[in-house]
């Protein structure tokens, strides 16, 4: 989400999931890494590789740039020795001043999101998209699957706060309010961090025009014949 | 006297192996099984910095026009490690002291097209397979299973070449979130800068001091995997 939206501006270009194994493209960090001789990457320390992947992804330039990056994906930009506390990207990016946004959403809504775009393929919808329809066979829930999503979500933003603490370019901001684009307090952030790294850019060049990204409209009490057990598993959590 | 003791510990669990067995039996027949472990390329179970790694290997050798030579130990019925290398030409092979039982119970028509493990014990590994023949010795959630835990671990030194590396990771202290039941003899714990295996006496060895003068730490790591429990690993270069 927040890939697109740089990208409707001119001062941070967005790379996207770039830790994603399965990206090869040009600029991945897997593209990268496979150009290299594995061997020094394994033996240099992570902060040297990390920095290097960097320089030439913006061929060493002085603009800003965006990655997405996954929990389970933090781990992998760390081919050798993990120096920091906390997990390697947080600690290289405290350590390198750069800009942590976390984007949060209803764990109920991301699990049953994701579900959805396992058997639907769409992951977004655009202003003026058609209605989506889901005609499959009713989908099921696993209550397992569901409890097991939401105590691992709960584990890493603990773990991600914890690693955050008293950071002061750490900002979280809720899905629903940036589907559109990225709200002012965030782009104050990132526009006082590009001073503290001496590049000056104006707020009004980070998101030029407005995303069309929209909610997706699709009613997940209809496509899960089970709805009942993220009710269930949700009460549970919620008494204990 | 490693292969006695195996033997010995094999015919005392007979029990436990069964509920072992009962275990993937079960699982062999589910759908995620055949999914991840048999179709997918990676499998998506495979923590990605294992897999990351272990192809970043595999391609650093193909690189100099040569095959990498990966083992699996205590694999259980097939290799995690089966789907990593679609796109990499790679010799996989895995091990486990079960692979003649798993073998019947195969359902799957395409048992011949995955890799399936060969019968040996992770303590057996140097008479198996001699000295220095791997490029990455590799176990997943499986020491704390293992009669010897120690044994199998500079044994999977020793069938790695020099340069090569070993790959230890699994579920922090399993032995005790399991109450020490079925096979789940050994705890295996990220502990002030080392891998420590803890036996059901309490007695501690950690393997990175312990095998210091036959490995080098490249990584040790402690990360969330799955709800509140902790997943540790060690990637060690072999001297």
């Amino acid at each position: 989400m927040f890939a697109s939206h740089f990208n409707f501006g001119t001062v941070v270009r967005s790379y996207g999931e770039i830790f994603n194994p399965s990206s090869h493209t040009i600029g991945s960090f897997y593209a990268f890494s496979i150009a290299q001789e594995f061997r020094t990457l394994v033996k240099q320390s992570a902060d040297t590789t990390l920095d290097r992947y960097f320089d030439e992804l913006t061929l060493a330039g002085r603009l800003p740039v965006h990655f997405d990056i996954m929990y389970n994906q933090l781990e992998l930009p760390c081919l050798s020795y993990n120096p920091y506390e906390f997990e390697f990207i947080y600690g290289y990016m405290r350590n390198r001043k750069g800009v942590v946004i976390s984007l949060e959403r209803e764990t109920r809504d991301s699990f049953l999101s994701r579900k959805f775009l396992e058997i639907s393929g769409v992951a977004h919808r655009f202003r003026g998209d058609a209605p989506l329809v889901y005609q499959g066979p009713p989908l099921t829930i696993d209550a397992n699957e569901y409890r097991a999503y939401k105590a691992y979500i709960s584990r890493m933003r603990v773990r991600l706060y914890e690693a955050m603490a008293s950071y002061e370019y750490f900002i979280s901001v809720n899905y629903e309010d940036v589907l559109t684009g990225i709200p002012e307090h965030v782009k104050d952030l990132i526009l006082r961090n590009a001073e503290q790294h001496g590049i000056a850019i104006e707020t009004q060049h980070i998101q030029m025009r407005e995303n069309t990204m929209e909610p997706m409209g699709v009613s997940y009490r209809e496509i899960f014949k089970n709805f009942d057990v993220i009710e269930r598993v949700d009460a549970e959590i919620a008494s204990r | 006297m490693i292969d006695n003791e195996h033997n010995d510990q094999k015919a005392a669990l007979t029990g436990e192996l069964r509920a072992e067995l009962s275990f993937w039996q079960t699982f062999m027949s589910s759908d995620r099984f055949i999914q991840n472990w048999c179709r997918a390329a990676p499998n998506p179970e495979l923590e990605l910095e294992v897999d990351f790694f272990v192809q970043g290997v595999a391609r650093e050798i193909e690189k100099q026009r040569l095959k990498a030579r990966i083992l699996d130990v205590g694999s259980g019925p097939i290799s995690i490690l089966n789907g990593s290398f679609f796109d990499v030409n790679v010799k996989l092979i895995a091990v486990d002291r079960l692979a003649d039982e798993y073998a019947t119970m195969w359902v799957h028509d395409f048992k011949d097209q995955v890799c399936v493990p060969e019968t040996c014990a992770g303590e057996d590994l140097l008479r198996y397979f001699g000295p220095r023949m791997f490029d990455v010795t590799h176990i997943r959630n499986a020491l704390h299973q293992m009669t010897d835990p120690l044994a199998v671990v500079q044994q999977m030194i020793q069938v790695t070449k020099p340069g090569g590396y070993i790959v230890v990771h699994g579920f922090e202290d399993d032995a005790r979130h399991e109450d020490w039941k079925g096979l789940h003899k050994w705890n295996v714990r990220w502990e002030a800068g080392d891998l420590v295996v803890e036996s059901n006496t309490g007695d501690i060895v950690p393997l990175i001091s312990h095998f210091e003068s036959l490995i080098s730490k490249v990584r040790l790591y402690r990360k969330t995997l799955e709800g509140e429990r902790w997943w540790v690993g060690l990637i060690a270069e072999v001297r």
